[in-house]
Formats: structure tokens, sequence, C-alpha cells
């Protein structure tokens, strides 16, 4: 028996340590607890497995946000905007409005937020979703297969163009005769033609094509992915005249993220700032 | 007898055993019962005498007990928080209680050996007369009972064992009645001159202490509140009340070092000193008020280090009350606290908790005391409800301690309080005549001061109330120090919107005559009114929803006229001149000739012509016939930049030459953006000098694995230069116009820039210039402080942009921000005003489509700051 008796002694143990680990959600959080929010939803972030988990714990960040902001606790609101990143984990444009507000909220952060600008892996994806576009418009045979169907570039691509303004739709629309039309280039990518006339061999410009290689069948969807192209290379930062920027299409306006967009975007409600048994109320 | 008096407390040696009961009750001799303020103030003044008549009046123990006086009135004077010490703390006993009379509880010690020297005392007195009644007190006294129990004893004994004294019997007296303080009032009323002349004496030369007896008892002096006979006794209240200015700060410098070595002690001290720093800080010197500033978030960071739970340290900065300027100091303190280094999580929500129970004022965190107070005394009069005269002369006390008068910080806060109350709908009596008389006379209505023209703003604002505004003028007619007024410039209280508008004109005669429009109707002469015009024309005209070309124009013209109003301001008038004769010249945009990109039978001919040849003699003709059409067809451009990889070297030659001829057009962009490599490739020697052909700029070496996308950036760059339309060669053309409007202010200002720059490098160099300037001027830490804010977010809106036309947009924002500030500083009544614009620019911001309509908002929003700028400046 004393085997057996140390067993259970053992998986009680782990049990109740398992227990301890788990964040109490169901704690009743209030707003002069403010920190609370921090530490709890940091927790729930860690521990989440399923995107309820996340839900809640996006909810109590962003509600951590905002209490601390009234409570004119700049750094724990700043940490509370950071730790809501982290609960966004597959939306890049999410994590740097919130790294931004980050910043807005507490300026000392700036070189933990120049740090969290897109590392290596980032850019290597977007380089190649600029090479996709580039191959696609010069009709690369090879293109779909050998960029396009990787996920990182597709979502590149996409946030891309969604940061310019287009809709995935019209980037498809755009994007997929060129990767998919199967009455394009016969002749391999080059824009003239070998052929044998009267024993010499001429080069001929291919007829085969229904608008020129590197162009568009319109000026407005040739604009649309040399913009994603410059977008995902970055090339806009460079360019000095405006005229170019401007045809590029980078010029999206400004956006100062701010308390009341981050409530929009949550969806939470400032006015239910207690959380009792996994439930925002608005009393104690 | 030498270990007793070594071992009484201050209080007991300077006021008696009855004072040092303990609780405020005992320390000034109150009932529990207290009829009006007036017994306290009483009870304090005479226990102030008490120590200024003891021997010992000018130790620094006297100096304690003084403190503890003043401090057991104020906390007496709070009636909430006399209830809750009156079931703490024992009743004390009157002052004027004889203490020989004073029932005592030993009454066992009534021994007969002390009843046979009593009596051997009244008989060595001669008999019961003052010297027995002396002596008798004093016997009592050293056996710790009551005299009354003495005699009471005496008598009984002589009555019941009197056989002997048929013969002579003894007459006592009968024993006096417990005294009630009525029967003393005859007594009092003769000695009160007597008292007040003795005053008035120890007042001015402190003379030799008057010993205290039974008989002659504690004298019973006037109630000095109503007293306005007595101004030497009121001034020995003011010298007591700056002594404990001196008490309180030494009190709060020895309580840092306190916190350290006995906390507990310190926390209980501090308990007692706070309340009075809170009270009298207005005694203080704002240097010493800092400084005691200071020392509280020292006390705090101090105890906070060595553990103590913050439960307890955290109420030692509550204040109880709603009196303004206690308000003001407490929460300062707190904020101030709160931006100390090294305090804990807990003890700083505490903190921050306990301030949002005393206040909502929005919370600083700036190492300046003064400023905060003033911070806080602002938000109460942006925020007050009462035309309470009280109220308002609390405030105002705090108010004009904390900020000096005649400052623009002091004439904000003044203009805030009336511009709050003077748009507060409930209907106006004679409480805010009394508010608006002490506002108005806070204020000097000097020539050129903001308050006067912020007088003149009130009348054309709608939400200003009549009968509030009409009292105002009544004060300012009738009681203030302002010339050039008189009564035909009171507003009556039914006036209607014509009537106001004719005392504003008024108003506007006598304070800015130049101002004022000539009988002739021409404004007079070398005025700015041309350039102020057109910026209220402009700005009223630009909407807050724009197209693309609506934001362009907005912006030439808006940058045109800021432009004019500047150099005015720098002294350029002539220049001024130049550029707002065509401020609304259109811009011009030359012919270009952009490339078709569809193939035609003619390019194609041409292209396989050329794709052909081997020889340069054979490609020349065809090449005249290219400089001849002065384009490129698509397929021209891939034949040219074939021959330029693959061909002889001659025609290689021939081929980059017409390349870089066309470099900028489509066509030969995208015939060389096929002809690159892909990323795992390197770049042939011959690509390199196409490219390099075609871009003409500095690139990374070929080898470099940067080559292949800075090729890439700048090959789409051209490309979107070569697609724009009309539009974006306007937005080109908008570019190089402020480009050139920057560089004339720059030339003038003696700056030698490059016209190469971009016009956010020029722009943030004019802004630089301005901000340099502004705050060498400056000397308030408040807008030192927003400067820096502003320096910061400019910082992180840089790093943030995308584009030049992003950067542009975040240097405007900055210059934005640089004029609020500035403005602000130097004519403190535009703050309302400018709270206004931000909002409103904040607004159409956010509705903004694109980075080119927020710059056109924005420059509208600096437009209206030039234009306030430019009517101030104007006038004299």
């Amino acid at each position: 028996m004393r085997p057996f008796q140390l067993l259970c002694v053992f998986v009680s143990a782990v049990i109740m340590l398992g227990a301890s680990l788990q964040p109490d959600i169901n704690r009743t959080i209030r707003p002069d607890e403010p920190r609370r929010y921090l530490d709890l939803g940091e927790q729930l972030v860690a521990l989440a497995e399923t995107s309820e988990d996340l839900d809640m714990a996006r909810h109590v960040l962003a509600m951590g946000v905002s209490i601390n902001v009234n409570n004119a606790d700049a750094k724990t609101a700043s940490s509370c905007c950071i730790a809501l990143a982290s609960a966004y984990p597959n939306d890049p444009q999410m994590q740097q409005m919130l790294w931004d507000l980050a910043l807005h909220l507490d300026s000392t952060r700036f070189s933990q937020w120049v740090q969290h600008r897109p590392g290596p892996a980032e850019a290597e994806a977007k380089h190649d979703a600029a090479e996709c576009l580039r191959r696609a418009r010069h009709e690369d045979d090879d293109v779909e297969k050998d960029l396009y169907r990787q996920p990182q570039i597709q979502a590149a691509i996409f946030h891309a163009g969604t940061t310019l303004g287009f809709t995935r739709n019209q980037i498809e629309n755009a994007l997929n005769p060129l990767l998919y039309d199967s009455t394009r280039d016969p002749c391999n990518g080059n824009y003239f033609d070998t052929q044998v006339e009267n024993g010499e061999s001429v080069r001929r410009v291919c007829d085969a094509h229904q608008f020129p290689m590197g162009t568009t069948r319109d000026n407005q969807t040739l604009l649309m992915l040399l913009g994603i192209e410059a977008e995902c290379l970055k090339a806009s930062e460079g360019i000095e005249d405006w005229g170019s920027a401007y045809t590029l299409g980078n010029t999206a306006p400004t956006r100062t993220p701010d308390i009341e967009w981050l409530i929009e975007a949550t969806g939470i409600d400032t006015s239910r700032p207690f959380l009792r048994n996994g439930q925002w109320e608005s009393a104690p | 007898m030498s270990g007793h008096r070594k071992n009484q407390t201050p209080i007991v040696r300077f006021l008696g055993d009855d004072a040092g009961q303990g609780g405020p009750f005992a320390l000034l001799g109150l009932r529990h019962e207290i009829g009006s303020d007036s017994e306290i103030h009483r009870a304090r003044l005479r226990r102030l005498r008490q120590v200024d008549c003891h021997p010992q009046r000018t130790t620094p123990d006297a100096e304690e007990v003084r403190l503890a006086i003043h401090s057991a009135a104020t906390q007496l004077l709070d009636q909430e928080l006399r209830a809750e010490l009156a079931i703490r703390w024992p009743e004390g006993t009157p002052v004027d209680l004889p203490k020989a009379w004073s029932a005592t509880r030993a009454m066992h010690r009534v021994t007969p050996a002390l009843l046979r020297r009593a009596r051997l005392i009244v008989g060595s007195s001669g008999g019961w007369n003052a010297r027995a009644r002396r002596r008798l007190a004093h016997l009592a006294r050293v056996n710790r009972l009551s005299a009354i129990e003495v005699v009471r004893h005496l008598g009984s004994n002589t009555r019941s064992g009197a056989s002997h004294s048929k013969e002579h019997p003894r007459t006592l007296p009968s024993l006096p009645e417990p005294p009630d303080g009525r029967s003393w009032y005859l007594i009092y009323a003769i000695l009160g001159a007597v008292a007040c002349l003795t005053a008035v004496t120890l007042f001015v030369a402190p003379g030799p202490p008057t010993t205290l007896s039974g008989e002659s008892d504690t004298i019973q002096l006037d109630d000095y509140s109503d007293s306005t006979d007595t101004p030497d006794i009121e001034g020995r209240v003011i010298r007591d009340r700056l002594t404990h200015y001196t008490a309180i700060a030494h009190e709060l410098d020895r309580l840092v070092a306190r916190a350290t070595v006995e906390p507990t002690a310190a926390i209980a001290r501090f308990r007692e000193i706070y309340p009075q720093f809170t009270s009298d800080w207005i005694a203080f010197p704002r240097a010493a008020l800092q400084r005691a500033g200071v020392n509280t978030a020292e006390f705090v960071v101090r105890l906070d280090e060595q553990g103590i739970p913050p439960e307890e340290i955290t109420p030692l900065l509550a204040v109880a009350g709603t009196d303004p300027d206690r308000v003001m100091l407490a929460v300062a303190a707190i904020d101030f606290t709160l931006s100390s280094a090294g305090l804990r999580q807990e003890t700083l929500d505490q903190l921050r908790a306990i301030r949002g129970q005393i206040s909502n004022a929005p919370s600083t965190t700036n190492n300046d005391l003064i400023n905060s107070v003033q911070l806080v005394a602002s938000h109460l009069a942006n925020t007050s409800e009462t035309d309470a005269l009280a109220w308002w002369e609390d405030w105002h006390a705090g108010a004009e301690h904390a900020a000096e008068k005649g400052s623009p910080e002091h004439t904000s806060i003044m203009l805030d309080a009336l511009s709050n109350r003077l748009r507060d709908p409930k209907s106006a009596n004679e409480d805010w005549r009394s508010v608006a008389s002490l506002l108005v006379r806070s204020l000097d209505w000097r020539v050129g001061s903001a308050e006067r023209y912020w007088l003149i703003e009130q009348f054309s604002d709608s939400d200003v109330q009549t009968p509030r505004l009409a009292m105002l003028t009544d004060a300012l007619v009738t009681e203030s120090a302002a010339e050039g007024v008189d009564q035909l410039m009171i507003l009556r209280q039914d006036a209607n919107l014509p009537k106001r508008e004719q005392i504003q004109t008024r108003f506007q005669e006598a304070w800015f005559p130049n101002r004022s429009v000539s009988q002739s109707g021409e404004p007079p002469s070398g005025s700015t009114t041309p350039i102020m015009n057109q910026l209220r024309v402009e700005i009223n005209a630009t909407p807050d929803l724009l197209s693309d070309d609506q934001a362009i124009e907005s912006t030439l013209r808006l940058s045109r006229l800021v432009t004019a109003a500047c150099l005015q301001l720098d002294g350029s008038p002539e220049l001024s001149e130049e550029v707002i004769a065509e401020y609304d010249a259109p811009l011009q945009v030359g012919e270009r000739v952009q490339s078709s990109l569809s193939m035609t039978d003619a390019d194609t001919a041409w292209a396989e012509k050329v794709v052909n040849t081997t020889e340069p003699e054979q490609l020349r003709p065809y090449l005249d016939e290219l400089i001849g059409a002065n384009t490129v067809g698509i397929s021209s451009a891939y034949a040219l930049v074939h021959l330029a990889n693959r061909a002889n070297a001659e025609v290689r030659q021939l081929a980059l030459q017409q390349i870089t001829r066309f470099g900028d057009q489509m066509t030969i962009l995208i015939a060389i953006d096929h002809a690159l490599p892909s990323r795992s490739s390197r770049p042939s020697s011959k690509i390199d000098t196409v490219v390099d052909a075609a871009l003409q700029t500095e690139l990374p070496s070929r080898n470099s694995s940067d080559w292949i996308p800075t090729v890439r950036r700048e090959l789409l760059a051209r490309m979107g230069r070569a697609l724009a339309d009309d539009r974006a060669l306007r937005v080109s053309r908008l570019q190089e116009e402020l480009v050139e409007l920057h560089m004339l202010r720059l030339d003038m200002l003696g700056m030698k820039l490059s016209r190469a720059s971009s016009p956010n490098d020029l722009l943030a160099e004019l802004i630089e210039h301005e901000r340099v300037e502004f705050e060498l001027s400056l000397i308030s830490a408040h807008n030192s402080s927003a400067l820096e804010v502003a320096r910061t977010q400019a910082t992180i809106d840089r790093v943030r942009a995308q584009s030049s036309l992003h950067r542009y947009a975040a240097e405007q924002r900055y210059w934005l921000n640089i004029k609020r500030v500035r403005l602000v500083s130097r004519f403190p009544d535009t703050e309302r005003m400018l709270g206004m614009i931000t909002e409103e620019f904040h607004d159409r911001d956010s509705k903004a489509k694109s980075v080119l309509h927020q710059i056109a908002q924005t420059q509208r929003a600096i437009a209206q700051l030039t234009l306030i700028e430019l009517e101030r400046e104007q006038t004299p």
C-alpha cells in the first residue's frame, strides 16, 4: 500500500499545483485594483488554449488599459497594451497599433517599440511577397507554386494591400488572372520569340500575350500591384517625390491610436469594469 | 521632585495636569458641548497666553505646546471631527475653574493629622482670610486633595467635636458655591479692561510673568473675533500664525529624519502636523512651500522604503473637508509624492485612490508643487458650480498664493474662473456679484493685458449669460482699477444681443482704438488686415471633408498666407506683400510625355528591327527615329534592354545611351524590371550597367545582398513618377511650392539650405528655430513640460511616418503644437479659444481620408493660430 499511498499523494500534489497555476478568473477584479487587470491578463494570455480564453484575456487587458488611463497610471496602462499585443499573434497590424498606443501612453517605451518593429523574418516574407508580385506581372508560370502558395507570403501581400486601402477581393481579382490564367506566355518569360524565317533565326515579339509583360489589363490594376510591391519593400519611405508616393497609393492617413480606438476595436464595455465569476458587471 | 518635573510632558509643564489628560478637549480646557466656534478661539487664546506667561515661553518645548494648541483648536473647529474626538477623548477642565476647587477623587486621604494642620494654618493666618485660603490650597495640593474637601472636612470636624470651642466659636465661612462661571462675569467685566491693557503690553513687549494662583483666577478675555478695538490682539494672533509656518516647516524637516529612526512616532506626529500644513500653507513663502512639499513626499518615500504597510502610510495624506485651498494643496502634495521614484506599486495605487476621493482634477506628474497647485486651482475654477462667496474667497486665497499676481498663470486661472461662472445658466444673484467683484479686483486690466481681450470676446460668445456678464461689467466699472471705463459700459441684465454688441464696441473703442475701423471704412495704414482677412476667408472656406484636389488647393493657399503672415511678424513686410499678392495663383503643371503601355504595330515593327541588329551601323538609323519620336513604346523598350544586355559592346553602348535618355519612361522601367534576376541569383555586370544607365543614382555593389531590393525600390519609385496622372503631378508641384515658401523664410532668417532639401526637412529647420527662440523666453515649468511633450510626440510621429508625405504631416503637427504652447504662454486668455480650435482640428483630422487631407486640415489649424498671433501682435 505504501507505494500506492505515495502515488496518491504525488498525484494530488500535482493536481493542486496545477490548480494553483490556473488563474483564478472566478475572483472579482475591481477598478480599485487596477494592477490586477495586468497581472490576470498576462496569466490568461500565457495559459490560453481556446479562442474563448484568448477573448477573455483580451477583454481583461483592454479594460486594464482603460482603467489605468483613468487612474493616470501611464506605465501600467502601457504595459497592458503591450501584453494585449501578444494576445493577437496572427494580426501584425493590430499588434503594431497596440504597440503604437503603448508608446503614445508612455514615451519611455521608445526603445522597446523600435525593437518591436517587424523583424528579419517578417521583412523576408515581405521581400518574397514583392518578388511574387513582380514575377506574376512578368508572367512567370512557376510563381504560384514557388511563392504564392506559402501562407506567410500571401499574408504579407494582403496585409500590404489592406494597409493601402484595398480590399482582399480587389487584390485577388487583380492577382488571380496573373497567377492562374492558362492562356499566358508560351514563350516562357521571354518578350521575344526566336523563329526561323527563310533559313535564318529571327526574333519576333511574342504575340500570345493579352497585354505586354510586366503590365496588367489596365493602369489602375498595375498601380495597385506596384503599390503593394512598394509597400512590401517599404519603398515609399525612400520616395521623396510626393507625386510618386501619391501614385503608388501610400497616402493612408496617420492615425494615433487612442483609448477610443481601443474600446471600439476590442468591443469592451467600460461601464462594466467588475469581473466576477467570469462575468463583467457594472457594480461590485 | 526634580524627577517628577523631568518626566512631565511639555503640555503639563506649561498648562498643568488638567491639560495633560489627553485629547484636544483637555488641552484647551473645553467641555464636549461647545456652543460656538468663538469658545474654541477663546480657549485657544487662553492657553496661548498661559504659555506666554511661563518662564520657559521661548523654548522649543513652548513652541511645541503652542503648536499643539493650534492643532487642537483646528480639530475642534471641524464639527464632524469634534464629534468623533468627543467619543475618544475626555472632557477638559474649564480653564476658569480654580484649580483648588476642582474635584478630585482622592478623598480618603483626609486624615486627622491633615485636619490638625489645616486648623493650625487657619489659626496662624489670623482666621479665615485670603492668606489662610492660600495656605490651605497649598496644603491640599501637596496632599493631592481638593481644597474644598479639606475645608469641608475642617468644618464638619469642627462642628462635631467643638465642646471647648463654645467660648470662642470659630466662624468658618460657608463653602463657596461651585463655580459655574456666571458669578464671575462681574469680576471679568471689571478685570477685562485691565486684561486688555496687560495683553497689549505683553504683545508689544512681554513683561514679567504674572503668577497665577487660586485667588487670581485666569482672566476671562473678551471674544477677539468681535473685537475691533484691539488691533494689537489681532496682530498677536497673526504673529502666532506666522510663527507657526516656521514651526510647521521645522516639524516637517524633522519628520523626514524621524521617519527612518522612529517611524511609528513620526507617523503619529505627522498626523498632527499635516492638517496644520494643509490649513496654513498660504502663510508659507513659495520657497518654503516647495520645500515643505519635498519633505512631505520624502517622508512618505522613507516610510515606504522601510516596508511600512501602505494602509498606514497613504491615509496620512488624506484631507477632510472640501475647502478649495486645502484641496489644492492636498491634491498637489499627493501628485508631488506620486512623482517620487521608488514607491511601491501598492502605495502608488492607494495614493491615487485617495487622490480620487479628494478631487477629480487631472493628475500631473511634474516635480513642481506650486505648478501642481496652480493646475488644481485651475481645475477647481473650471468645474465649480457655486457662487458662494466663502468658497471663492478660500479658492482665491489659494490661487493667489500659488500663482503670483500679474503672472500669466495667475491671469489664466482667474480668467478660467470667470469664464466658467459666466456660462452657468443658473440665475445670477448678489453672491455672483460679490464673486465677480473679488475676481475682477484680482486682475490688473492694464493696457494690452490679456483680460481686456478676454472680456471683449465674452460679449460675442452666446454661451455667456447676459445677467452674469452684466454684473461683471458692473463690478469692473465700479470696483476695478481698469482705466478708460465708465458707467455707459455697464451692461443691463436684460440686454439683448444688439445691446451686448453695442457695449462690446464701447469697450473695444476704449481699449483698442487702433483695431477699430476708421470713419472712412478703410483699415488703418500699415496694418496686417489684408492678410488677416484673407486668412479668415480661407479658413472658413476649407470644408471639413475634402477631395484630393481641394486638399491640394487649400494647402497651397493656406501655406502661402501663413508664410506671408510669418514674414510680416518676422519684420519683412515687403516680402510678405509679394507672397500675398500671388497667394491664389494656381499651380502650374508642365506638360509631360507619357509613353503608352499598349503594343502597337509601329512599336512592334521597330522593336523587331532593332532587336535583330548586330552592328552599330544597322542600329543607328533606328535610334535616330526614336529620338525624333521622343517616346519609347513597350516593345521598343524591351528591345533596347535586350540589346544592352546581350549584344556586342558597341551595340550595347548605343542601347545604353538610349536607356539613359529615356530612363524616366515607364516602358524602359518595366523592361528593366523584367530583366532583373530573381532574389536568389546574383546580377550580371551587364544588368548592373543597364540599371545604372537608367537610374543614374548611387547603388550598392551588385555583389551585395542589398542590390536587388534597392534597385527594386528605385524602380518602383520611378514607376510611380512615370505613371503619375495630372493630380499626382500637382501634388509634386505642391511639394515644390512648399519648398520655395519655406526657403523664403529661411533665407530671411539667414539660414542657408539647399533647395534639394525636402519640404519636411525645411519645415523642421523653421520649427527648430522657433522652438529655440521660444524656449529661451520660457519661465513657466508648465509650458516647458508641454513643449517637451510636443517634442516627444514629434519624434514618435517621425519614426512612424511611412512616406515623405507622412513626414511632412508629422512636422506640421509639431509646428501646430509649438504654436499653441507659445500662444498660451504669451496670451493666457486664449487658452479656451485654442482648446476649441484644437477640438475642431481633431474632429476634422479624424475624418480625413488620406494624409493629403490631413496636411490640409493641419495647415488650416496652423492658419487659425497664426491669425490669432497677428491680431494680438497688431494691437498695441
